[in-house]
């Protein structure tokens, strides 16, 4: 009995070694996706108000940066206020005429370490953000809201394997998929574009409003080179993103007003 | 299992500390292709004493590492990481001894264990973890370049920054 015991005892850490690493590898694969979700992450209010704390040393030091993107993002967008025809009557300004609400959002933590990165935003549920919302800068794309706290949104970055946006070459018809291989950060890969599309280095890569997440012609990149992909009926696109995912300050979550009644529509067919 | 002093009580804390306030805010780009970040946070382990009870020390690994991935976002890998770092310590430990055995009251410091013993010790143990961390992270080896880039980087500014602590810490 003692020797059981003495040999129980000798082997207790191999246990304990197998256990504890089928529980560490049960959350990372996601056994349960929606459980997965649920793991307290950084949009969790304790965790996410001490990132945000510790987030503000930073902030100081990219201030006059900040200042400076908001300053030629006003100033760019007085340009199109100024150029726009007069004539035009503003019949209501009322906000839900808009088709998208756009909100203002601090970014608190920015992961590059992964291939599946992530950011968490300082807005909520509280403030009517929820998953599957869209992300930019006054550059581009660069995410999508993935899940929410009250407080906080734990966002998919451009940099992440996971992620798929709907794109179109600016001013054609043809549409494909934009996503990032997991190698350099300065380039995401459109795939699915036919191979009878024109294309030419430097074109704009925009979102296509196929989805409620981004409405259409907004930035993504622009393409850097192209090839025939191995079928032979498709381009593979190299696209440079126009936004750096790496050197996140503010960025505005874009909220379709109609997107339920969109989704209904769709739904019902 | 020998008790644990307060000393090795606070320098956890404080290691744990400046890993999510500091470090957690530190990665830099390397390229357009790499990134490295600081990882202090394995000596909460690697410090304690010689003789501390090995269930109990998994089970710390697991738990220090699941609060690493509350702040990090990243579901499970920094448990799963510093579980199986945690583990393989004992071995290097026996690897490692001494002619005359350990003391009773041994804790792996550059004070009690000399330099060299200590640079082998958190060298080997700092590498299997920041080779594992980014190894789990991807859990393929499709992005093999991004793994070993990052774990070699990441280990070099680790390493020196944990030797840096070692040789301050006295109890």
């Amino acid at each position: 009995m003692s020797s059981l015991f003495s040999a129980a005892q000798k082997y207790a850490h191999w246990l304990t070694f197998v256990l504890l690493e089928i529980v560490a590898f049960t959350l990372i694969i996601g056994f349960n996706q929606s459980k997965r979700d649920i793991f307290l992450h950084s949009s969790s209010v304790y965790a996410g108000s001490i990132v945000k704390q510790t987030a503000q040393i930073s902030d100081y030091l990219r201030l006059k940066d900040s200042n400076e993107e908001l300053l030629s993002e006003n100033a760019r967008l007085l340009r199109e206020l100024i150029s726009q025809p007069r004539s035009a009557p503003t019949t209501s300004l009322d906000s839900t005429e808009y088709p998208y609400e756009v909100m203002p959002a601090y970014v608190v933590n920015n992961g590059i370490l992964s291939i599946r990165n992530h950011f968490t935003i300082d807005r909520g549920r509280r403030d009517g953000i929820d998953k599957s919302m869209g992300i930019v800068t006054s550059d581009g794309v660069v995410g999508i809201t993935k899940q929410s706290s009250n407080q906080f949104t734990l966002a998919l970055s451009l940099a992440n394997t996971d992620i798929r946006l709907s794109a179109t070459i600016e001013g054609q018809e043809y549409f494909g998929t934009v996503s990032w291989d997991g190698g350099r950060y300065d380039r995401l890969r459109l795939t699915g574009i036919p191979k009878y599309a024109p294309i030419s280095r430097g074109q704009r890569v925009v979102t296509n409003g196929y989805s409620t997440i981004f409405p259409p012609g907004l930035d993504i990149g622009v393409v850097d080179s192209y090839r025939i992909d191995k079928n032979g009926a498709f381009y593979e696109v190299t696209v440079t993103p126009s936004a750096d995912v790496s050197q996140l300050g503010y960025v505005y979550v874009l909220k379709d007003n109609f997107a339920a009644e969109r989704a209904a529509v769709e739904t019902n067919e | 299992m020998n008790k644990l002093s307060v000393g090795h009580v606070l320098s956890g804390v404080f290691v744990f500390l400046v890993q999510i306030i500091l470090f957690r805010n530190v990665s830099l780009e390397i390229g357009e292709r790499y990134a490295l970040t600081v990882l202090v946070y394995p000596l909460v382990i690697l410090m304690l004493p010689v003789n501390f009870s090995r269930t109990i020390l998994l089970v710390s690994a697991f738990f220090v590492g699941l609060m690493m991935d509350w702040f990090y976002d990243s579901v499970g890998v920094h448990a799963a990481t510093l579980v199986a770092t945690a583990f393989l310590r004992s071995f290097l430990l026996r690897l490692l001894e001494p002619r005359g055995g350990y003391r009773i009251d041994s804790s792996p410091s550059v004070a009690q264990s000399g330099m060299l013993w200590t640079l082998r010790y958190i060298g080997i143990l700092m590498f299997v973890h920041c080779l594992l961390f980014f190894a789990i992270d991807a859990f393929t080896l499709l992005y093999l370049d991004r793994i070993l880039v990052n774990a070699i980087l990441t280990f070099i500014v680790s390493y020196m920054v944990a030797m840096l602590y070692m040789s301050l810490v006295r109890y």
